[in-house]
């Protein structure tokens, strides 16, 4: 399975891709260090799952899950972002994300998360 | 007209001619009158004892004169039209006259010869007395007089004493007292006289009877003249002395002019100096705000992207470590879930201290989204419910005019919670093609008026209401308040330009 990573925290992205390894069988993690460069590895290399922070330079990661929800409207996005907040998880589920997770909630919820949406299903937080 | 009493004759050397009629003797006589009647009447009396001796006569008078004469004879019995036709007696219009004997107003001597010399040879010709006398009367020169051309006036004079050498004739000139009424006619009325051999006062003195009266009567013009003379210096010392007062009274207004000009100068340059100095601190103010959004942003960014950041991954680690130690060491597996619950919480606080620093997402998704958080979290802090009334279509409008609107919803909802005992309060947010229009309104207390002048006007720069409209007016927007019993009601409205990207200030 191949995942695209795009957070600018290399560490972040770095963990990210270790915890994918301990729960899905992961062939490949990919990594973008902005919105812009998620866009352009998403197009050439067709990943499996996106996971897109949202604070990023050149291109923040809801700009960015439109952009690939252009020309990849089936590949499942998952937005980790540091923002707990009700109103960017609506704008984020409008642009057809699938799946919603707070950074700091991360070491407890992402496993589910992707699970979920790789059964193309949804997680997104009831409470904030 | 009325007639008049000729005084009979004293035969002294007070006395005016005897008899107006003593045409006979050879001179020029000027004769003033305040009355046509005395006049005609004393003319009548000159001509007409000439006409009915045979002798010739010339009249050169204004129409009303030629006609009265004509009366006047005609009921003494001369018949002055058979003198006419017999070519001895001439009565000729004073102004047609005087136009064939002056060039450009002024008398010419040759044309006056020519005229007046050839109209005397005429009659005189056709004269029947024993005596070939001519009795002559003229009026040009008043004409001239009464026009004011005082010099043409004086220079007929010279002419008609003139063709006196030449010719023999009685001529007699009349003038209305009337016309020499001013003190600075005084010198050409002796000229005047000069030019005369005999002068006749008008009719208040030529009617006196009696030498006594004449006497009384010049004493009387004496001392009436000596009263005008003294009353003309006096009237001349007040003018000057009131001359010297305006000049002095100008002088005074022109000093004060100047010195109010002074003044005036002085207090512009002091408003000028004074706006400018309000210009400097508005801008002061205008930028420490800047200044301190900027850094306020900066540190929450800091403190969210950053650090926060840093703690999330150690969460991640510590999640990942927990995982790892389930089943190998149960206290060191309960250490780390502890360590796992403190750094959350400290990314909680954290998270927290930078939203209040600057509001999330302002930035990435725009006032809308950010109010909405705002309202939300407030409502359930406060437990006072906040209704939105946002414009959906608003778009993106320039980041500091995005933070000074939040800035003035975040403040104005604090003020509600702590002073304004509202239960709910309304969020209205527009935009037109021109304008940004916010309004936030609650139902509480409302703020006294004395109260919110004195907040309006003394408060601290930059915070509170003041600092709200300090924020607003930075972008030449409108700030205004109104509040009463039923509640507290804030406007304002920024004016905006669209550039191609969106809207910019």
């Amino acid at each position: 399975m191949r995942v695209l990573v795009a957070d600018d925290q290399p560490g972040i992205r770095k963990r990210i891709c270790l915890t994918l390894a301990s729960i899905i069988a992961l062939e490949v993690c990919e990594e973008a260090a902005d919105g812009q460069e998620a866009v352009e590895k998403a197009e050439e290399s067709n990943p499996d799952l996106i996971i897109l922070d949202v604070t990023m330079p050149v291109m923040n990661g809801l700009d960015a899950a439109r952009k690939i929800r252009g020309f990849s409207p089936k590949t499942p996005i998952l937005i980790l972002t540091m923002h707990k907040s009700r109103q960017l998880m609506e704008e984020a589920r409008k642009i057809g994300v699938r799946g919603y997770v707070v950074k700091a909630e991360a070491g407890q919820s992402l496993s589910s998360a992707v699970s979920a949406v790789m059964q193309s299903q949804t997680f997104f937080p009831t409470e904030f | 007209m009325s007639t008049m009493k000729v005084p009979a004759a004293p035969g002294t050397s007070l006395a005016p001619p005897a008899n107006f009629g003593d045409h006979d003797q050879h001179g020029h006589v000027a004769q003033f009158y305040a009355d046509d009647a005395f006049l005609v009447e004393s003319l009548s009396r000159f001509i007409g004892p000439a006409l009915a001796a045979g002798d010739a006569a010339i009249v050169i008078a204004t129409p009303a004169h030629r006609e009265s004469l004509g009366r006047t004879l005609r009921l003494r019995g001369l018949d002055s039209s058979s003198a006419s036709r017999a070519g001895r007696y001439a009565c000729l219009d004073a102004a047609e006259t005087l136009a064939k004997i002056t060039v450009n107003g002024w008398p010419d001597q040759t044309l006056f010869v020519q005229v007046v010399g050839q109209l005397l040879r005429r009659t005189k010709a056709k004269s029947s007395g024993e005596n070939e006398r001519i009795a002559v009367f003229g009026e040009m020169v008043s004409l001239l007089w009464s026009a004011g051309k005082l010099g043409a006036a004086l220079r007929l004079e010279e002419l008609w004493t003139d063709l006196a050498r030449t010719y023999i004739f009685s001529l007699r000139c009349a003038y209305p007292i009337q016309g020499f009424n001013r003190q600075e006619h005084s010198e050409m009325f002796l000229k005047i006289c000069t030019e005369h051999n005999r002068v006749i006062p008008h009719e208040s003195y030529t009617e006196l009877a009696g030498e006594e009266n004449r006497l009384r009567n010049i004493t009387h013009l004496q001392q009436r003249a000596q009263a005008l003379e003294n009353e003309i210096i006096e009237r001349k010392r007040a003018e000057q002395a009131l001359r010297a007062a305006h000049d002095s009274l100008e002088k005074r207004v022109i000093e004060r002019t100047l010195e109010l000009q002074h003044k005036n100068i002085e207090i512009h340059k002091q408003t000028e100096m004074l706006e400018a100095a309000n210009r400097g601190l508005r801008e002061l103010s205008s930028r420490l705000l800047r200044v301190q959004d900027n850094e306020r942003r900066r540190i929450a960014r800091e403190l969210h992207d950053s650090t926060g950041q840093d703690l999330a991954l150690l969460s991640m680690n510590l999640s990942a470590l927990q995982g790892e130690a389930k089943g190998i060491n149960a206290e060191f597996g309960k250490a780390l879930s502890e360590n796992v619950e403190i750094v959350n919480q400290v990314s909680e606080e954290l998270r927290n201290i930078s939203y209040l620093l600057h509001p999330p997402l302002l930035d990435e998704m725009g006032l809308l989204c950010a109010l909405r958080w705002f309202a939300e979290g407030f409502q359930q802090r406060s437990g006072i419910k906040v209704n939105l009334e946002l414009d959906n279509n608003f778009g993106r409008v320039s980041r500091d005019l995005e933070t000074a609107i939040f800035r003035v919803v975040q403040e104005s909802l604090t003020n509600i919670h702590r002073h304004a005992d509202s239960a709910t309060t309304t969020i209205r947010l527009a935009q037109s093609s021109d304008t940004v229009s916010l309004q936030i309104e609650d139902e509480g207390r409302g703020i006294a008026p004395e109260k919110l002048s004195a907040i309006m006007s003394e408060g601290v720069a930059g915070v509170g209401l003041r600092g709200m409209r300090e924020r607003i007016e930075n972008f030449g927007g409108q700030f205004d308040i109104a509040s009463g019993k039923k509640g507290t009601c804030i406007r304002v409205s920024v004016p905006v330009t669209h550039d191609g990207d969106g809207l910019l200030i």
